[in-house]
């Protein structure tokens, strides 16, 4: 009970650090979802309005904890629930109220707009073979299984525990053999037609002041970084699915002391990475979406903005445009890979 | 395209924005910037990159189309086609178009521009047509 109170502790505190360094970590041009001169977090104001902000939030994240450590000795069950229920919605009260103070000094849009009528302008960085690169590391694994069919054993372990041991057995059926790339197909899907997106169905936006060679810069990186995150998904999917045959029946396994690690470095790394491109970005107007189409700086709903991902104003990254209906069928299909890998997942151990 | 030509719309005019599209890209192809055999941007790209409805830009090219610049029965964007001048204009027409030009005459003054700068404006428009270039 203990550790798992002190892994609550440590998880709270690093919502709390990640809800301290938000702000950080929107495009220069706003701040609390709002447009604001670029260097407005460095006045006097905008100084205060971060103060107030990140008070707020440690106040909010110190109460959770103190919650969870009080509560865990009264009634353990409903302490968790409790504890990360006030640090979620405690952090975004505190954002929405730093958007309503924020508001008094928002800088107008431009309400000219330019776009260029070259026509390849959405040309997809590194070309169509390396998109579909790591659909044909799974076919590879895929053809590598079938060839090798009778080498799998019976029964073996696709599932292993952070210190190697396997806790998750298959049989030698077509779902038990393939399962596994069929997931990674599932993933892979998700994070190429995402990356496409960005590239095909976002606004360039261009406009006085913009910094259109800043923006198409991170577009590319967001791109390319989906595309790493494919292909780590592919080749991890590819050493799982032939494990069987490259280590028969075996019960322990090298992959968790490789991948676990990966798990945690990556996202960070890759946060780093986009963090520093985004920040380095010199455009004097925000990105071009209207404030008043912004929900609490966090949700974006625009009916007459074709784009389906914009560039979100909480955080770091892309976030729907709600006002887009296909914006919904989007949603559907995220969801859709983690129910199918469900399903798949239980065929497989049963 | 010879260059990275670009259009621009203004969201808060009192001129539709359909409307700025054309006239901006009609700009172009009369100045000879677009010429014929260029092709424009898919509908979806320029509405995506201008921030406004699919709808308002097909409405545009529609417009151009039907005033013969543009073969919008391409899969992919619009070609810009090879437009002779009419010699002779429809006189319903002409006048049509001038009735424009004083309205956008009067809107500039109401605006506040000043009655010389307009004028001044127009005389070296005036002189670029003769001189081959508006």
């Amino acid at each position: 009970m203990t550790l798992l109170v002190a892994l609550w502790n440590l998880m709270l505190l690093a919502a709390g650090i990640l809800f301290f360094v938000t702000p950080e970590m929107s495009r220069p041009g706003t701040l609390f979802g709002i447009t604001v001169v670029p260097d407005f977090a460095f006045t006097e104001e905008g100084s205060a309005l971060l103060r107030r902000y990140r008070r707020r939030i440690a106040v909010t994240t110190l109460t959770a904890i103190l919650v969870i450590n009080v509560g865990v000795t009264i009634s353990p069950g409903f302490t968790l629930p409790i504890g990360v229920g006030l640090e979620l919605v405690g952090a975004i009260a505190c954002w929405v109220r730093a958007s309503k103070e924020t508001r008094a000094f928002a800088h107008a849009v431009p309400s000219v707009r330019l776009a260029s009528l070259n026509p390849n302008l959405r040309a997809l960085p590194g070309g169509w073979l390396f998109l579909i690169g790591p659909y044909l590391v799974l076919a590879l694994a895929g053809w590598f299984l079938y060839s090798n069919w009778h080498a799998i054993p019976e029964r073996f372990p696709i599932h292993w525990g952070p210190d190697g041991t396997a806790n998750g057995w298959a049989h030698r059926t077509i779902f038990g053999v393939f399962g596994i790339l069929l997931g990674g197909l599932f993933s892979n899907a998700l994070t190429t037609m995402i990356a496409c997106i960005v590239v095909f169905r976002t606004r360039n936006f261009s406009g006085p002041g913009s910094d259109v060679a800043g923006d198409r810069a991170f577009k590319r990186a967001t791109y390319f970084l989906m595309m790493f995150i494919s292909y780590l998904m592919s080749i991890t999917f590819a050493v799982v699915s032939t494990h069987p045959i490259w280590a028969g029946s075996s019960q322990t396994s090298p992959l968790p002391i490789v991948i676990v690690p990966l798990v945690f470095v990556i996202p960070v790394a890759a946060v780093i990475y986009l963090v520093r491109i985004s920040r380095s970005r010199k455009g004097s107007t925000g990105d071009g979406t209207p404030d008043a189409c912004w929900r609490w700086g966090m949700f974006y709903y625009n009916p007459d903005d074709p784009s389906l991902l914009v560039e979100k104003r909480m955080g770091l990254g892309w976030t729907l445009n709600f006002g887009n209906r296909w914006s919904w069928a989007l949603i559907a299909v995220m969801f859709l890979p983690g129910v199918i890998i469900f399903v798949v997942a239980g065929l497989v151990k049963q | 395209m010879s260059k990275d030509l670009t259009i621009a719309i203004d969201v808060n005019s009192p001129v539709p924005v359909y409307r700025q599209v054309v006239d901006a890209v009609r700009h172009l192809l009369v100045d000879g910037e677009l010429r014929p055999g260029d092709i424009l941007p898919p509908v979806r790209q320029l509405a995506l990159d201008l921030g406004v409805h699919f709808n308002t830009v097909a409405q545009s090219y529609r417009v151009l189309s039907e005033e013969g610049w543009l073969d919008l029965k391409r899969r992919r964007g619009a070609m810009v086609l090879d437009r002779s001048v009419p010699d002779r204009p429809d006189r319903d027409r002409q006048e049509r178009g001038l009735q424009r030009l004083r309205e956008v005459i009067a809107q500039l003054q109401a605006e506040g521009i000043p009655a010389r700068s307009i004028a001044g404006r127009l005389r070296r428009l005036a002189d670029g047509i003769e001189g081959g270039k508006s």
